[in-house]
């Protein structure tokens, strides 16, 4: 689980992602990241504790806490918006992908060929996707720790200043606009059911969302001290990019094409992911067991979805303004209410069970 | 019932099995179709280009000028050593840098790249009327560009120049280039300024860019004389034979993208030195003592400039301190510089001042003539007071930096003295 979060969460720096922190984060992106991350944290930590309960997921207490109508309408929610997060993620990659091997190849045919491949092997369960995503975890993280020791060699201190960037002020209100980034925290909630004890659930949960917002932070610091902003927020591609720059003279050069094959690796084990958790969800909602009929569904959701945004740029702005901006209440609102709405009703039972005791202890 | 109950129960797990080999087929042929063989191209089919040259043209037009690498030819026959024959040159008026590309392959068989592109050669007369930043715009716009590639700026036409890059070792065009941007850590005469570097600097807007100079080599002849090697630009130092017909010498800086004036290869080492840079180079000076006399040193940065800023009634004061350790290999004196301390002392000292008057005049020129910092000085020690970006944008450091009064303290350590221990005739 551990290795699955830090995926999900890691894998999204390297993509053009990354590029909404840095715009409105300037050159204290990783501040912004790091404000968001915790602003994200704290919205989900009062439900934290309704996850004890080994079987149940996000849904069923959305179902249990809301009542059945208002329970399908939250989750549908969610699930859109994981959906749209899908469509998104997938056409960004795409792009990169574009840029960085394939110009010429026609963008439907690489989707579709995505789609396959990130909707084939969710069809092996959370068992084949947990075992592979921690070989990526591995390959992912040697691939990043290398790149971010290898652009300290193009980094230059002076770059950092000021510190606070567009200042704290502003970075607070972005830090809240955008902790939309970190949204994907939400799908350890479904998948709470395939740990055994709460323990393991909390300490892998937090762990891994601690750790995955701190790479990010560190990996976007680096980022800053090799390309400074503005000529950073001019970029498409930022990792990209960086990992072109990276020179050692003749002999150790294009160092990108082994960070990009690393890259396509985990972002295709990351979407595995995402479909496997939009599988789920269509499940949960509609109160089947088996998740594996909806992975077509969502894979053909995905691909005319991805295919949608007439341009990588209208994409990002959508992902930031749509998925992000728009859509921060959402992401803030519904782990509080279920939060709030679980206690009072846990509080009114334990009045009503010390009022039913002394009623019983007066008779 | 029950018996039907198992008959569905085994047709759902004879189901799941062939659904379960299904997928493993699909999953296999998308494994083959994902490295993206559908994109590839020969590499008989393909041709490098590795030099790109700018020079002006009529009109709004530019003059391009390929370096083009036949990739078939570039690895040798089986049991050849390896060696290339010199590149093909092409050029031709476009009136965009971005689309360029397209004229030259209309008239070759192979898929033109620059994938490989090692460096771009611009025109000093382009730059000084036209912005260079916008001008290159398509370079790290274009995926095939890199942005670590080398800027260079030449004092002579870019068409005429780049044939000349012709090295008697039979190191291509485009590789020759490579290894001269590393001479400046033995040189110290030369900046190493990849596209980078120019555009954030440019972009960061409160220091000014630099980038080599690149120049035709002139020829020694019997009245050739400069008073020393290291105060010309390219093209400026007579040399009769050796590897290349070009030289690397000095920089161009750049104000806004434009180019406004040179510096000579002894500035550029200040430069170096004063940004940390430089990693060992040689330098030849006056004898304190004997001033028919010269002594020549071997000069090693081991430490960063210590640079401290502070605001003196409104006016900005840098006190830069450069720690340098120097060996003596060479001097025609007579003095015993390496038994005597105190001549050891003098030597120091006057290393110290003789770069310090360096420095002076260099900064006086970034003052008066370029109006900017080419140091960094603010970035690296100043912009730390600032902790927000507008308060940084309205101190107005360029212009805080054109009145400002900067000390440099050069400090020499006299460390080694060469195989010998004591001068020719004492």
């Amino acid at each position: 689980m551990l290795a699955i979060s830090m995926v999900i969460m890691v894998g999204k720096i390297l993509d053009p992602s990354a590029d909404i922190l840095i715009h409105w984060g300037h050159g204290a992106a990783y501040l912004l990241a790091l404000l968001s991350g915790a602003m994200m944290l704290l919205c989900v930590l009062p439900m934290l504790w309704l996850f004890r309960q080994p079987d149940k997921s996000l849904f069923d207490h959305l179902f249990e806490q809301f009542g059945n109508v208002i329970g399908s309408i939250v989750g549908l929610l969610l699930l859109l918006a994981l959906l749209i997060d899908i469509c998104t993620t997938l056409r960004l990659d795409v792009h990169q992908i574009e840029v960085a091997f394939l110009p010429t190849t026609s963008p439907i045919l690489i989707v579709m060929i995505y789609v396959a491949a990130m909707s084939l092997p969710v069809y092996f369960g959370i068992e084949g996707l947990g075992r592979s995503n921690l070989i990526m975890f591995v390959l992912l993280f040697i691939t990043l720790i290398s790149l971010l020791l290898f652009m300290l060699t193009r980094a230059h201190l002076s770059y950092m200043p000021p510190v606070l960037g567009p200042g704290l002020p502003n970075l607070l209100q972005q830090g809240v606009l955008h902790l939309g980034f970190f949204a994907e925290m939400l799908l350890f909630f479904i998948f709470r059911p395939y740990l055994r004890t709460y323990r393991e659930f909390r300490w892998s949960f937090l762990t891994g969302y601690i750790a995955s917002v701190l790479w990010i932070a560190l990996a976007l610091f680096v980022f800053n001290l090799v390309i400074p902003y503005p000529t950073s927020d001019h970029l498409m591609y930022p990792f990209l990019e960086s990992a072109k720059i990276v020179y050692f003279g003749r002999f150790i050069q294009h160092i990108e094409a082994v960070y990009a094959v690393a890259w396509v690796a985990s972002s295709l084990i990351r979407l595995n992911i995402f479909i496997f958790a939009a599988s789920l969800l269509c499940a949960e909602l509609l109160r089947t067991a088996n998740y594996r009929r909806f992975i077509a569904v969502v894979g053909a959701i995905s691909f005319y979805g991805s295919l949608i945004p007439p341009s990588i740029m209208s994409d990002l702005s959508f992902k930031d303004i749509v998925s992000m901006q728009r859509s921060f209440l959402l992401y803030v609102s519904i782990p509080l209410a279920l939060g709030l709405v679980a206690y009072i009703r846990k509080w009114r039972q334990k009045r009503n069970g010390k009022t039913g005791q002394a009623l019983q202890n007066q008779a | 019932m029950v018996r039907r109950v198992k008959r569905y129960k085994t047709r759902l797990s004879i189901a799941s099995g062939i659904r379960r080999k299904v997928v493993i087929v699909l999953l296999l042929c998308t494994i083959f179709l994902v490295p993206g063989c559908l994109d590839n191209h020969e590499l008989e089919d393909m041709a490098f280009i590795g030099i790109v040259g700018i020079d002006p043209a009529p009109g709004r037009n530019l003059r391009i000028t390929y370096e083009i690498i036949n990739a078939a030819t570039e690895a040798g026959k089986a049991g050849q050593s390896r060696g290339r024959s010199k590149g093909m040159y092409e050029t031709f008026v476009t009136p965009s840098f971005g689309a360029a590309r397209t004229i030259a392959n209309a008239n070759s068989d192979r898929i033109l790249t620059n994938v490989q592109t090692k460096a771009v050669i611009v025109n000093e007369e382009l730059v000084k009327r036209e912005d260079l930043a916008e001008m290159i715009e398509a370079l790290v716009r274009e995926r095939e560009y890199r942005r670590d590639l080398l800027l260079v700026t030449s004092i002579e036409p870019a068409e005429k120049l780049i044939p000349m890059i012709d090295s008697k070792f039979t190191t291509p065009p485009d590789q020759v280039i490579e290894n001269m941007r590393f001479q400046y850590r033995y040189t110290g005469m030369v900046p190493n300024t990849s596209l980078n570097d120019f555009l954030t600097t440019i972009e960061l807007g409160d220091q000014l860019a630099i980038t080599p100079i690149i120049g035709p080599r002139k020829e020694l002849h019997e009245q050739s004389v400069i008073p020393r090697a290291d105060e010309v630009v390219a093209g400026q130092t007579p040399i009769k034979g050796g590897d290349n017909k070009i030289e690397f010498t000095g920089a161009e800086v750049y104000n806004s993208g434009h180019a406004v004036g040179r510096l000579m290869g002894a500035e550029v080492r200040i430069y170096l030195l004063l940004t940390n840079q430089i990693r060992w180079f040689l330098e030849n000076i006056q004898d304190p003592i004997v001033p028919a006399a010269s002594d020549a040193v071997s000069v090693e940065q081991s430490f960063p400039p210590r640079i401290s800023c502070h605001l003196d009634r409104g006016r900005l004061h840098f006190i830069i301190r450069v720690p340098l350790r120097c060996a003596l290999i060479g001097s025609n004196a007579k003095i015993d510089y390496v038994q005597t301390a105190r001549y050891t002392r003098v030597l120091e000292r006057a290393l110290d001042k003789e770069f310090e008057n360096e420095a002076q005049e260099l900064i006086k020129r970034c003052q008066t003539e370029f109006h900017g910092d080419i140091f960094g000085l603010g970035l690296s020690s100043l912009k730390w007071w600032f902790l927000t970006e507008q308060d940084w944008k309205a101190f107005q450091y360029t212009k805080k930096f054109c009145n400002a009064k900067i000390d440099v303290h050069f400090m020499f350590r006299m460390t080694a003295f060469g195989k010998q221990r004591s001068p020719y005739g004492t």
